[in-house]
């Protein structure tokens, strides 16, 4: 060997030696960098790195009836999906006729059993399973939407590689059309895991519903497995408030039941039922006659998806008479037994005033011109005040303000101020023509008169029960005095003789005084007067109120004769009455006489 | 003297030893030494310890084998608590998920029966079985006054089935799509077959309906089918199977098993 290989070998051996202990260097240091230095960065980046924060959905509070009845609620329903990438041609799974052991499958007869249990066409079910001639697979198909339980268990017993189910929460109502428009209806979330309010009280009680999130923190190790002994840190999710209604489901179907009936009778554009606790003010039953099923909303007309009960504001006619003669007596303009001489036609300040049918000029008292829904009389029973005093008392009403019961839509109507009155105005608002009201307004103006003039805000929630069973009251709904109690006492009285001998002798129910106000309307349209509106609105037992129906027929079509909404307000209001076990009235009448003198009986 | 004489004591101590441990035979070998002046008798005590000695150690031996089988039993035993534990606390965790899903299965079947149940409860659901039974609507209720224990208004008689002013099956059942309804309206001049809840997979409600069908003997189904094929007699009542009435009037109510 000569000595310049020696050399060579020498420097090599000398370069490896410093090479390997730069190395060594270079590694000692960084093991002093990570375990030394930057330790806690590095604990802190292993620990995100394995930690997973899973967010745990609240429930959706349900609807509830003033009985518990569940009105609406939240289900777990998948949605199913399928991974078209990486699927082999056959594919292995657990036999499905319970024996054990497993076997081999292919595609046709796996689409030929999901077909059966999804209830789909098996061709098109085939095409999102597969991809259809060479085209790419796609990660992600949908395969079916909110499926039950059920279905999504026997749908992974089929054993399909790669499909999977996601669970979110559906909204569903259980009694169908009961009360549709009033519960509204839901929509899908953004992220399409849960539901949000879109209509009716399932929007505006969002807030209640809905409920809070919360989370779960885990460790899971690099395989997804999560690892058994590290800690949980969980905040639980508070679910949201069950909703409790003032809303009696069975009068509400009774209700909904005869407006229906009552539409399809007369072929009318709508027909509403509203039932009214008088002492609570409280609403019982909201009932249309278009149905809502808050499952398909979709399914009816946009315009009868919320209540026209709240929605549509009409011109009353004679049922706003209430207001006038209660103004009237309440300011001692009248009494129930002044007596006037009433014409078929009045002339005042040139206006000329009709009424509806022909008659003799008779000599009546206030509470006959009531009776008889005379608006010739009712004129000169206004006119004792002024302009402005009747619409004070309007107002006081309610007239003019939306009625909020926590549904979006709510109409105020229209109500002009006196100064804007013109000529004719200010004889036809006393007369329920020349301003517009919802059904809603006249339940309360009704009962105003039956609960001794004390108005209180209709309300259509009970309370708010929380998830230990607790329960919250809502803000007590407002009350404000619109007439002395004389006088409410005198309007029962009025309203006695419209039942007792009156326009309204059709609304008799067996065994309980009643009594109330009929009303026609003229509908208004863009062409002018061309339609009619008809309603009824009614209080009973007489001897201490508790009920207020208003039954309201729009724009009927046909013989005009045979219109009425008599046989609506008596079926809804007796089936109330025995509903709530209300006893017979056991005193007797105390109506007023309609004529002066002794003849009581006189032609229309 | 003082140096020689310890020597002695010392190879006496070692001679005395070795007899010992020769046997009986040794004392005859060496004679007895004689003691110089001063020289302490060997106790007979100090002999018998020292033949202990060889003793100890075995004992020693001993109980090193014990201890070491002991530490072996400890650790092995740890590793088995330990293999225990883990497995235990994994078991735990499976048993946790299998327990949560039981939780979710049992809640579900829960949400179903409930949903079914207030379904089938529906105003609208009882009236449209009434009205299959040939129930119809009361008449006004009468009254007695407790005052004076007189009747001050009798009751009046139910009208039968086509007079009765209350049609009671008019709203659409739950499930029972409103569409389908319409069209069930609009064709019922033609034909007076029942109306189909099942078959469009697309839409949401007519899944629900799907799944009521899906239990064979729904009530609902079963009402359907007897208002389809149920033969009315003249007065309006419809006619009702000896076996159905088992001696009544009218049928007594299906019950449905919710495990079905």
């Amino acid at each position: 060997m000569s000595s310049t290989a020696l050399d060579t070998a020498k420097k090599r051996m000398r370069f490896l030696l410093i090479l390997s202990l730069a190395a060594l260097l270079a590694i000692a240091g960084r093991l002093f960098w990570v375990q030394g230095i930057n330790a806690s960065t590095v604990a802190d980046a292993a620990q995100a790195d394995r930690q997973r924060e899973e967010v745990i959905a609240p429930t959706r509070g349900s609807i509830v009836d003033r009985n518990g009845t569940l009105l609406a609620v939240s289900v777990d329903r998948y949605d199913l999906v399928i991974d078209q990438r990486d699927q082999r041609d056959e594919f292995r799974r657990a036999k499905r006729d319970g024996t054990n052991g497993s076997e081999f499958i292919g595609w046709d007869q796996a689409v030929k059993e999901l077909a059966q249990i999804l209830d789909q066409d098996p061709a098109e079910l085939a095409a999102s399973v597969q991809p259809q001639d060479g085209a790419k697979p796609k990660g992600y198909v949908v395969l079916a939407k909110g499926v039950t339980p059920e279905v999504k268990n026997e749908v992974m017993e089929v054993g399909i590689p790669r499909l999977s189910p996601l669970l979110r929460s559906e909204r569903q109502y259980p009694q169908g059309v009961i009360a549709g428009p009033l519960l509204g209806f839901v929509r899908n979330s953004e992220d399409q895991t849960s539901v949000v309010g879109a209509e009716g009280l399932e929007l505006s009680q969002e807030k209640h519903l809905k409920g809070t999130e919360g989370s779960r923190k885990i460790e899971v190790s690099a395989d997804g497995v999560r690892i058994p002994v590290t800690e949980v840190e969980e905040t639980p999710a508070v679910n949201g408030q069950d909703v409790m209604l003032t809303i009696d489901s069975d009068v509400n179907y009774v209700a909904q039941r005869e407006a229906e009936k009552k539409q399809k009778q007369f072929n009318a554009q709508w027909v509403s039922v509203v039932v009214e606790d008088v002492k609570t003010g409280k609403i019982l039953a909201i009932g249309d006659s278009a149905q809502l099923d808050p499952n398909d909303p979709g399914a009816t007309d946009p315009e009868f998806r919320r209540s026209v009960s709240i929605t549509r504001a009409f011109e009353p006619g004679s049922t706003g008479k209430a207001a006038i003669f209660a103004a009237a007596i309440d300011q001692g303009a009248v009494t129930a037994e002044t007596e006037f001489r009433v014409p078929n036609k009045y002339t005042v300040t040139k206006e000329t005033i009709n009424d509806s049918l022909p008659h003799d000029t008779y000599d009546m008292t206030a509470a006959g011109i009531f009776a008889r829904s005379y608006n010739t009389g009712t004129v000169m029973v206004g006119n004792k005040l002024t302009n402005k005093q009747r619409y004070d008392y309007m107002r006081k009403f309610g007239l003019g303000s939306p009625i909020y019961l926590g549904l979006n839509g709510a109409s105020a109507g229209q109500l002009a101020k006196p100064e804007n009155w013109d000529r004719r105005q200010q004889y036809t608002t006393m007369f329920g023509q020349g301003y517009s009201q919802t059904v809603l307004h006249t339940a309360s103006i009704f009962q105003t008169l039956a609960n001794g003039g004390e108005r209180i805000a209709p309300s259509l929630i009970e309370g708010y029960k929380n998830e230990d069973g607790s329960v919250t009251e809502p803000d007590t709904p407002k009350s404000s005095r619109v007439v002395k109690k004389e006088t409410a006492k005198e309007m029962l009285k009025l309203m006695e003789g419209v039942v007792e001998s009156g326009t309204g002798t059709k609304m008799k129910i067996p065994g309980y005084r009643v009594g109330g106000k009929t009303g026609t309307g003229q509908a208004a349209s863009d062409k002018g007067y061309d339609g009619y509106s008809y309603s009824f609105a009614g209080v009973a037992p007489l001897d201490d109120p508790q009920y207020v129906v208003v039954a309201t027929m729009y724009r009927p079509q046909g013989s005009w004769k045979n219109f009425s909404v008599a046989d609506t307000f008596t079926e809804v209001m007796s089936h109330v009455l025995n509903t709530y076990n209300v006893p017979p009235s056991s005193t007797k009448s105390e109506a007023y006489d309609v004529f002066v003198g002794k003849e009581q009986k006189k032609p229309w | 003297m003082t140096q020689r004489a310890q020597r002695r004591v010392t190879k006496t101590a070692a001679m005395t030893a070795q007899t010992v441990v020769d046997g009986s035979t040794a004392r005859a070998v060496r004679p007895e030494p004689v003691a110089a002046s001063g020289l302490p008798e060997i106790d007979s005590r100090q002999r018998v310890t020292l033949s202990l000695v060889p003793r100890i150690n075995e004992t020693n031996k001993r109980s090193m084998l014990v201890m070491v089988i002991a530490l072996v039993v400890v650790a092995f035993s740890v590793i088995v608590t330990l293999v225990l534990m883990n497995t235990s606390v994994a078991q735990r965790q499976y048993d946790i998920v299998s327990l949560r899903n039981q939780e979710r299965v049992l809640s579900q079947e829960n949400q179903a029966l409930l949903k079914e149940a207030q379904s089938l409860s529906a105003p609208q659901a009882l009236a449209k079985k009434a009205n299959a039974l040939g129930l119809v609507a009361p008449g006004a209720p009468g009254l007695v006054d407790l005052n004076d224990n007189s009747i001050t208004k009798s009751a009046d008689k139910a009208v039968k089935a086509e007079g009765n002013s209350a049609n009671y099956a008019t709203l659409p059942l739950p499930g029972q799509s409103i569409r389908d309804k319409a069209k069930a309206d609009t064709k019922k001049s033609e034909s007076k077959a029942p109306v189909p809840t099942v078959g469009n997979a697309s839409k949401d409600d007519a899944k629900s309906a799907a799944d009521s069908a899906d239990s064979k003997n729904s009530t609902k189904s079963v009402v359907k089918d007897e208002t389809a094929t149920r033969k009315v007699a003249d007065d309006g009542r419809p006619v009702f199977k000896d076996s159905e009435l088992n001696g009544g009037t009218i049928p007594a109510p299906m019950i449905k098993s919710p495990t079905n």
